[in-house]
């Protein structure tokens, strides 16, 4: 039980502190997450409109593959990712391996199903007249999908939440393509990692409590901007 | 011709629209009635161009349509507004939803402005300008999708059942507008409507549909005027100079009344009866009806009578002999 007292004592010490390294490891945290869900929701929200909307051949194995892969798991998008990106590998001559970059592609990946999905289930279950009267009023394809969005909200933002989530903390694909690098891409899970690993399961229980602290603020924040535009 | 179609099928599920041929003029209005499930939606669906027919031809202003040519397409659906049965109204607030319509037409700012503010206060809904559609009534919502359909300034109005939920005073100011607007633009508009009081009310130019097909209409002898009072019970309305019909009912103002053939009693001379109506008049020409004839006398304006054949036969009737027409005040239907 004193790992607890000890990790609560020790994350407000950390907080009240103003620690430096502590706070390079959490805007690694966010800056990473909020790229890979800006690009995954960028891709995932006008393809998850696009596959609610449009019925074609193949569709149906489609949305089987997408609901599939929003399980995936993290370390597997690693694995997989570091084959292509080690130097050995296919792409191993952009040297993206250990950087930044490599740990938002990851994550792209790996969030990219549930943004997707997510917004499809949301569009689905939208009143069918929602349709027929943005086709009504004369609406282009633009401004269908401007519509699909503004009516779809509470779901779409779901998605981006259930997004970022995920990223944020997940640890397989930050350390196997982001290498927990002191300084450069430790952020706080690889940093929880690799504290419990030293045992120092005081400071990976501080960096738990910042973690979940964080995200919860990023969670509300999220909420209120969707209540003050619905 | 602002429309015509030609051999259309628009199968949807079991059910399916036949139109051999249909005309629909420019600047009138039309009603379409018919039973629920008759077809009535599926037809506004066609002319409102979103989906194609399984097979014939729409032409819209004299040219056919071509579904494949979306952007030709697009342009040719935004001079049409139409309002769905069951309107939905979006997530936001009464004026963005009505305003929403003529900014996705690409209408300036001010002008948009203008107009959403003018359909408001036509339709009584400025209160309510700021209120979600969950605050929202069945009747004000859907005077709501109205003004939104209304405002678009369209060569052309398709209106599902316009006045579905909307309570007997703004049933009448909501005809106010679309007669206006058929006035002022000289838009086309059609609607659809279970009540054939209310079709007639909003046009001459009745469509009638019954499973899938166009059919003749119901009511015939119809006539609009001004109702004056004459005596306590009985009013009179003027068809034209010195033919006059007397009703035993209707508010005096303006009507319009229907007469049905069947109950036009034709014969050689004048009769002797408690009938408050009778005129004389020329047979000017015939026409086959479900075993009977109908016959059409002009008597300063023209008059449909129903008769068997026999009946015809046996009083020697045919195309300029002269007839009598008696019916009852209370034959004739104040629509």
């Amino acid at each position: 039980m004193n790992y607890l007292t000890d990790g609560l004592l020790m994350a407000l010490k950390i907080i009240v502190s103003c620690d430096k390294q502590f706070f390079e490891i959490v805007f690694v945290s966010i800056k990473v997450s909020f790229i890979s869900t800006l690009l995954a929701s960028s891709v995932g929200i006008p393809l998850g409109i696009f596959l609610a909307q449009k019925k074609f051949p193949g569709r149906g194995i489609i949305l089987t593959i997408i609901n599939s892969l929003m399980s995936l798991p993290t370390v597997a998008v690693g694995l997989m990712l570091y084959a292509f990106l080690s130097r050995q590998g296919p792409l191993g001559h952009f040297g993206l391996l250990y950087t930044l970059s490599a740990m938002v592609i990851g994550q792209f990946i790996l969030i990219l199903p549930i943004t997707t999905g997510l917004t499809i289930s949301a569009v689905k279950t939208l009143d069918r007249r929602v349709a027929q009267t943005i086709i009504a009023l004369g609406a282009n394809s633009r401004q269908r999908f401007r519509m699909f969005i503004h009516e779809a909200q509470p779901g779409i933002l779901a998605a981006i939440i259930a997004g970022f989530s995920r990223v944020f903390a997940e640890v397989g694909v930050s350390m196997m393509l982001g290498g927990n690098i002191k300084g450069y891409t430790r952020n706080i899970t690889t940093a929880i990692a690799l504290e419990t690993s030293k045992g120092e399961f005081a400071l990976g229980i501080a960096l738990g409590i910042v973690l979940l602290t964080v995200a919860f603020a990023i969670n509300v924040f999220l909420t209120t901007l969707h209540k003050q535009t619905t | 011709m602002i429309y015509q179609l030609q051999n259309i099928r628009k199968t949807v599920g079991s059910f399916s629209l036949k139109i051999e041929n249909c005309q629909i003029k420019k600047g009138k209005i039309y009603s379409v009635i018919g039973a629920n499930g008759g077809g009535k939606s599926t037809l506004l669906n066609t002319l409102s161009l979103i989906e194609p027919p399984s097979k014939g031809k729409v032409i819209f202003s004299g040219q056919k349509i071509n579904y494949a040519n979306k952007n030709d397409l697009l342009n040719k659906k935004r001079k049409i507004g139409y309002l769905l049965q069951n309107p939905y109204l979006f997530n936001m607030s009464v004026y963005d939803n009505v305003s929403c319509g003529l900014k996705i037409r690409g209408f300036k700012p001010q002008e948009t402005k203008a107009k959403v503010n003018r359909i408001l206060k036509e339709f009584s809904l400025t209160d309510l300008a700021s209120r979600k559609p969950s605050q929202l009534s069945g009747g004000e919502a859907q005077r709501v999708a109205l003004a939104r359909t209304l405002v678009l300034d369209s060569d052309v109005f398709l209106l599902d059942e316009p006045t579905a939920n909307v309570d007997k005073k703004n049933i009448h100011n909501v005809e106010k507008i679309i007669f206006r607007l058929n006035q002022e633009k000289k838009s086309t508009v059609i609607i659809t409507t279970h009540s054939q009081y209310q079709a007639f009310r909003m046009s001459r130019d009745i469509i009638s549909i019954v499973n899938g097909q166009i059919k003749d209409i119901a009511y015939e002898n119809v006539f609009s005027g001004t109702l004056k009072k004459e005596t306590d019970k009985i009013k009179t309305l003027a068809l034209s100079e010195g033919i006059a019909l007397r009703l035993g009912s209707g508010d005096t103002g303006p009507v319009t009344i229907a007469v049905d053939p069947s109950d036009i009693i034709l014969s050689k001379s004048e009769l002797s009866s408690s009938a408050l109506n009778s005129f004389s008049g020329t047979i000017v020409r015939l026409d086959q009806a479900n075993g009977s004839l109908r016959v059409f006398v002009d008597i300063g304006v023209e008059f449909c009578a129903l008769i068997t054949h026999h009946s015809f036969y046996n009083m020697s009737l045919n195309i300029g002999k002269k007839v009598w027409l008696t019916f009852k005040a209370n034959s004739i239907k104040v629509l």
